[in-house]
């Protein structure tokens, strides 16, 4: 008393109820509070006309008191009835049903809620299945998994959200709390991906995947190169011509990886030829040795006839410049020489006295070397 | 002790009565039943009639904001409260006068006593 004769009677009048109150704890929340309604301000009034405290006798006594007369069932004295979580949650479903009955408008809102209750079920199949695919790490293209097995599983989760709202596919009691789960669960990252999708939406996040559409090999402006004739100086075409890169990796059009011979289609012939190795590179099997071999299609048969070496456009282009030694002629003048064979050709190579110096000078011109006949002629272009 | 044993069962048709002269707040209420006599009624035994009364419909509450203090909730009578505490009258009145002819010290009464054994012979009587 020493001590709460220190306490306003407000104070104490409310520290009165509050230990009322602990006594009635068992009792619905709602319940106590319509009972100690306005008690502290009655046991203020009390107190302020010079009552003491102790004329309400023991807290536990009056509360036990104010529980008989309201007709309210008397404590359990074995065990504090504290309402298990399933109680609680069945309460609150009661309360917040009570509530949405009690207006026209509430019951409305209700009523606008439930027929959009199967939208709610598909949106939960989209988050969850939203939600599976990010755990389960799928790629996500502007922040949207998208791919077959995504929508394959988005589907299932529909499926199974909207049979789950209609009260199906449940044959054991846990699933009922499974689905409960799941539903919080569904509620709470709905906000989340709902953000995602808007900010995806709004600020798509466009990568250009370069796909490799194109053919394995050459292209000219757009166009594919299938084949490459190369001739020298003098114009004249080479046979037999290896080509790298400037990696020292070996160029080629076509026909690379390819088990097959592979097609092209020749538009000035309205045909298709099949490519094959150019006939010295046959052996080496080097796809990278122009021109390619090339075989026509048969009109009567539809097969691939035998490859031959293809034949370019301009089989003879004129020479770059004057000094470009011709090769033909320094070739017969070589083997001229040696046999004699055409000895009119030979004299008339032999007769231009360009011809030797040329014939030195032939490293600046091996960018052209030709011959057929000797592979070792054959430069590498590099 | 004997008075608030007797107070319970009439407590109810109290209370109603005392609303229905005027409408009351829980501690107004003790007062005037304390006022009009019935100094043991307890506090909370009060509050929790007034509390079953509205519960059952018999009382309906109000708000009244109060100068400097926490609000308070007013009771007045419902029509169904009326009914009930006319049945209660009704039956208080039957009981009382019940109870006060029986109680009451009446001496011609007295010879009656040996009536007892009366009883227990016209059973026997009745069959034979």
């Amino acid at each position: 008393m020493n001590v709460s004769a220190a306490l306003t009677n407000a104070e104490r009048a409310e520290a009165f109820t509050a230990e009322v109150r602990s006594h009635l704890s068992d009792l619905p929340t709602e319940e106590v509070d319509e009972l100690l309604d306005g008690l502290g301000a009655d046991i203020t009034e009390r107190l302020s006309e010079g009552d003491s405290l102790d004329s309400l006798g023991d807290a536990a006594h009056y509360a036990e008191e104010l529980r008989q007369a309201a007709g309210l069932p008397a404590r359990a004295t074995t065990k504090p009835t504290k309402p298990t979580a399933a109680e609680r949650a069945e309460r609150l479903k009661q309360r917040g049903a009570e509530w949405l009955d009690a207006t026209p408008g509430r019951q409305g809102f209700r009523d606008l809620m439930v027929s959009l209750r199967p939208a709610w079920w598909v949106l939960r199949g989209v988050v969850g299945a939203w939600a599976a695919l990010l755990l389960l790490r799928h790629p996500l293209i502007n922040g949207v998994p998208v791919s077959l097995g995504a929508a394959a599983l988005t589907l299932a989760f529909i499926a199974v959200s909207v049979q789950w709202g209609r009260g199906r596919w449940l044959p054991r009691q846990w699933l009922a709390r499974v689905r409960d789960v799941a539903n919080v669960v569904a509620v709470i990252l709905t906000l989340p991906f709902l953000v995602t999708t808007w900010v995806n939406a709004s600020t798509p996040n466009v990568e250009y995947v370069v796909d490799d559409l194109s053919y394995q090999g050459l292209a000219f402006n757009g166009g594919e190169v299938t084949n490459i004739y190369a001739y020298d100086c003098a114009g004249n075409l080479l046979d037999a011509v290896r080509l790298y890169d400037q990696n020292g990796k070996p160029i080629t059009t076509m026909g690379e990886d390819q088990p097959t011979p592979p097609d092209s289609w020749v538009q000035g012939e309205d045909r298709n030829y099949a490519h094959s190795f150019n006939p010295i590179a046959r052996d080496a099997e080097a796809w990278n040795v122009f021109p390619l071999g090339s075989a026509r299609y048969s009109d009567v048969t539809g097969e691939a006839g035998t490859p031959a070496a293809a034949k370019p456009e301009k089989t003879e282009l004129p020479p770059l410049s004057r000094d470009c030694v011709d090769p033909a002629a320094s070739a017969d003048e070589a083997s001229g020489g040696a046999s004699g064979e055409k000895p009119g050709d030979d004299g008339a190579a032999g007769d231009e006295p360009a011809t030797d110096g040329n014939a030195d000078a032939t490293p600046g011109g091996a960018s052209v070397s030709t011959t057929p006949a000797t592979p070792a002629n054959q430069l590498a272009a590099r | 002790m004997d008075g608030t044993q007797l107070l319970k069962g009439v407590l109810d048709a109290a209370v109603l009565a005392v609303v229905e002269r005027e409408d009351g707040y829980g501690y107004d209420v003790v007062r005037r039943l304390r006022d009009a006599g019935l100094d043991e009624v307890g506090d909370a035994s009060v509050y929790g009639t007034l509390r079953r009364l509205y519960a059952a419909g018999a009382l309906s509450t109000y708000v009244v904001p109060s100068d400097g203090g926490p609000h308070r909730k007013y009771y007045s009578i419902t029509p169904s409260g009326r009914e009930l505490l006319d049945e209660q009258r009704g039956s208080w009145r039957q009981f009382s006068e019940t109870l006060s002819a029986l109680i009451s010290p009446t001496q011609p009464q007295s010879p009656q006593p040996p009536q007892p054994p009366t009883p227990s012979t016209s059973p026997e009587g009745a069959p034979a």
